[in-house]
């Protein structure tokens, strides 16, 4: 998968973990200080992420600063596709 | 044994009381600030009138919880996630003499406050006086908590202390573990709280609390949680989804961990099978009630055919408390196996809303009882949960009535109509959307509206909102919430 379609992908499963928002989650969109990525969607973006690239992350070795926004997350699955 | 009692008899413990991320109360200090706190609500607010603890969970929360029990004055809860605006309105409604401050955030213009800063000076102050237990007869309001109503206003719900101390009787009978500490998420504002942190300080156990800045931050929580080591935790289903989601929830991180009690909201089969095999031989407890009937009224432990067969029983009704189906529409009583509508009577219903609002409090038969509006059947004693008769959901653990969010937006200028529906996703709300349709040619900015509910709603009310130039309408004129549910 190159990084457009990784990244497509991944907008995908965060617009539904997220509840499909209006407006729509871009690259650089706040998740945090939005309250877009509450405890149920960060769920479902683990579950989305494993489903879509076989990574299984595991959230207690990943800092609360790298689920900011789209992009900070596709770097977090870049690294660990190695 | 009562809530007062049961805390003063470890007056001279040093074990741990409480724990939070700032720290760590003993028992020792804990009852004795409070009674510290208790002399300064005996001398400043008369008896019966409420006193409102505004905060978090920082550590003056359970000794401001702990002194009104003392000093027998109700309490009521407000959680920092509640807006002023509310917060006052709450107060009000409450004819609180008094607010508790133990966190920054909340000054009420309409009852006298004292801050945190001033609380801790007079909480822990070895010179203070520290006083006895006021008199008090199991019929005194204990607490006082806010569900949502669908007329727009909440609805205040006043617990007495014999409905307490019946819970925490009934509670403890539910659980094997008789030490360790009782970890728990939940808001004070939210009733699962009382059975963890009553359970707790009644036990001699330690109350180990989770603050909600956590919850995103899995490293930094798994760290409390480790630090903590329950052996009991009292959660929502939710709160353990989150919890799965890291393959280190299990028994290899957490040893000490024996005991799930829930609450709040439906348990699913698929959780509970997961927990089975990350916590080989944990013990799982389902509970069920809403807040006008004391945290639970029904509970048992979860077994291997109940998982199998799919459908999780909520429990068998408490002592004390009679459940019956009751058909909706006929108002009569249903045999084993037939859904209706759960109906409560006996020692956990509580008196009836603060106000003139009856809601679901009504005599039936001559007994006072309380139609939960929820749907439901029994099945050889076992209760189970169908769902709501109305349009009450619950989403992150808050009861939310849509009708209460509408008639919010229908109060903000401009606005001709508004419906206000979840958005689901594998049977769970995800997310609130709310429709309005302006009044003759006003131009409404959905962003503008949200910031407006921002600060009339709890965090956890608050719809995104969108705007249609008008709203769909069934053929009778009624708003059609079937075609708004299929809008992108």
């Amino acid at each position: 998968m190159n990084q457009p379609e990784a990244r497509e992908q991944l907008l995908e499963i965060l617009t539904e973990a997220c509840g499909r928002p209006k407006p729509p989650i871009r690259p650089e969109t706040d998740l945090l200080d939005s309250g877009l990525l509450d405890s149920l969607a960060l769920i479902e973006l683990l579950e989305g992420i494993e489903d879509r690239f076989g990574i299984i992350l595991e959230p207690t070795r990943i800092p609360r600063e790298r689920w900011r926004s789209p992009s900070s997350i596709l770097r977090l699955i870049e690294e660990h596709q190695g | 044994m009562p809530m007062t009692a049961g805390l003063l008899r470890f007056s001279e413990s040093d074990a741990p009381a409480y724990r939070c991320s700032q720290g760590i109360l003993s028992f020792r200090e804990l009852t004795a600030a409070a009674r510290r706190l208790a002399a300064l609500l005996l001398r400043e607010v008369p008896p019966g009138v409420p006193v409102g603890i505004y905060g978090h969970k920082e550590p003056l929360m359970p000794v401001c919880i702990a002194a009104c029990a003392i000093a027998n004055r109700p309490y009521l809860p407000i959680d920092r996630q509640i807006p002023p605006a509310r917060a006052e309105r709450m107060l009000q409604a409450a004819g609180a003499g008094l607010l508790l401050a133990a966190g920054e955030g909340f000054v009420p213009s309409s009852a006298a406050a004292v801050g945190p800063a001033a609380l801790a000076e007079t909480a822990f102050d070895p010179d203070k006086e520290q006083a006895a237990p006021a008199a008090a007869c199991p019929g005194d309001r204990f607490y006082l908590l806010f569900t949502s109503g669908s007329s727009g206003e909440p609805k205040g719900v006043a617990v007495t202390r014999g409905n307490a101390a019946s819970f925490l009787r009934w509670e403890r009978s539910l659980l094997s573990t008789a030490a360790g500490p009782v970890l728990s998420h939940a808001a004070y504002s939210f009733d699962l709280s009382v059975a963890g942190l009553w359970l707790a300080l009644t036990s001699g156990r330690c109350a180990a609390v989770l603050e909600s800045e956590l919850f995103g931050d899995y490293p930094a929580l798994f760290g409390r949680i480790g630090e903590a080591a329950p052996s009991l935790a009292v959660l929502t289903p939710s709160f353990a989804e989150l919890l799965l989601a890291s393959p280190s929830f299990a028994a290899e991180r957490f040893p000490a961990l024996r005991e799930l009690l829930f609450c709040g909201e439906p348990l699913r089969a698929g959780t509970v099978r997961r927990l089975w095999a990350r916590f080989p031989g944990i013990r799982i407890v389902n509970s069920y009630g809403p807040t006008e009937c004391t945290v639970a009224v029904t509970g048992c432990e979860m077994e291997e055919w109940m998982a199998e067969s799919g459908e999780l029983p909520v429990g068998r009704s408490k002592p004390g408390t009679q459940i019956i189906v009751r058909d909706p529409s006929t108002g009569r009583a249903l045999p084993d196996g037939t859904a209706g509508e759960l109906v409560v009577s006996g020692d956990s219903v509580t008196p009836g809303y603060l106000g003139p609002a009856q809601g679901g409090f009504c005599t039936l038969d001559g007994v006072f009882s309380y139609r939960t509006g929820d749907l439901g059947l029994c099945r050889d004693g076992l209760f189970y949960c169908l769902g709501r008769l109305d349009r009450q959901i619950k989403w992150h653990g808050l009861r939310i009535e849509p009708g209460e969010i509408e008639q919010t937006l229908l109060r903000c200028r401009g606005i001709a109509q508004a419906a206000v529906l979840p958005v689901l996703r594998g049977g769970r709300v995800r997310r609130l959307r709310a429709f309005v349709s302006p009044s003759g040619g006003v131009f409404l900015n959905p962003a503008a509206l949200e910031e407006t509910l921002r600060g009339i709603l709890p965090a956890g009310m608050v719809p995104s909102v969108e705007v249609l130039p008008r709203m769909p309408l069934t053929p009778n004129g009624k708003c059609d919430y079937a075609a708004l549910k299929e809008l992108p």
